[in-house]
C-alpha cells in the first residue's frame, strides 16, 4: 500500500532530520506538513477499505475525511477517539504553521506533531494489518 | 450565543488559570473558525483538558480549528 509506505518513509525521514539536529524553521514547517499529509493519506486508505471513494470528493475534503473516520471506524469501535483526535489536532497544527508565517515554529511543535502522527498511525497500521 | 462566544466560554472553562491568550485567526482552509490558545504554563493534566476542550467544541457541530501552545515570550530560552 503506497499510503503505508509513504507514512513510514515520512516518519523515518522526520526522525532522521531531528537526529541530525536540524533547527531551521523551514524544515520544521516542512516536517509538520509532511507528517499531516502522511496521516491524511492513511486516513483516506481506511475510508477506501470501508467502501468510500474519497478521491471523488470535492470541497471540505479534510473535514469529510475526519468525519468519515468517526462514522465508519470510531463509532464501530475499530479506532479510538484518541487516535482520531491525533489526526484532527495534527491538521490544525499543520494549518497554523503553513499559514501563519509570522509565528515562530519551535522544536516542541515538531515533537508534538510526531506524537500526534504516531498516535494515529499506530492504530491505522494495526487496522490495515501492517506492522 | 454565537459560535465565537460558545468556543471562548469552553476554552476559558477548560484552561482556567493557565490561559494567557485566546485569538481567533483565519480561517485557513474552509474551517468555520480557527482559534489559537496560548498558555502561560502547561498544566499537569494538559492531555485531559485538551481532549475535553476539543470534544466539547466538536459537539457544537462546527469545524473549529484549534491550536494550543505555550506563549513564546513566556518560554525560557
Amino acid at each position: 500500500m503506497p499510503e503505508v509506505e509513504y507514512a513510514k518513509q515520512t516518519q523515518r525521514f522526520v526522525q532522521l532530520l531531528l537526529d541530525l539536529g536540524v533547527t531551521n524553521p523551514w524544515f520544521y514547517r516542512m516536517m509538520i506538513g509532511r507528517l499531516y499529509y502522511a496521516a491524511h493519506h492513511l486516513a483516506r486508505r481506511l475510508l477506501v477499505e470501508a467502501g468510500l471513494q474519497p478521491d471523488q470528493w470535492r470541497g471540505a475534503v479534510h473535514r469529510q475525511t475526519i468525519d468519515g473516520l468517526q462514522t465508519h471506524y470510531v463509532t464501530t469501535g475499530r479506532l479510538t477517539t484518541s487516535a482520531l483526535d491525533g489526526l484532527d489536532e495534527l491538521r490544525d497544527l499543520r494549518n497554523r504553521v503553513d499559514y501563519r508565517l509570522d509565528c515562530a515554529v519551535r522544536l516542541r511543535n515538531v515533537n508534538c506533531a510526531l506524537t500526534l502522527f504516531h498516535r494515529f498511525a499506530r492504530e491505522t497500521w494495526a487496522i490495515l494489518g501492517v506492522s | 450565543m454565537d459560535l465565537k462566544q460558545a468556543v471562548s466560554q469552553i476554552i476559558n472553562e477548560e484552561w482556567d488559570g493557565a490561559l494567557e491568550e485566546l485569538t481567533f485567526e483565519g480561517p485557513y482552509e474552509g474551517e468555520d473558525l480557527f482559534v489559537f490558545v496560548g498558555l502561560r504554563h502547561e498544566p499537569q493534566d494538559f492531555e485531559e483538558r485538551n481532549a475535553r476542550m476539543r470534544h466539547r467544541v466538536r459537539d457544537l457541530g462546527y469545524d473549529v480549528g484549534m491550536v494550543v501552545d505555550l506563549v513564546d515570550d513566556l518560554v525560557p530560552a
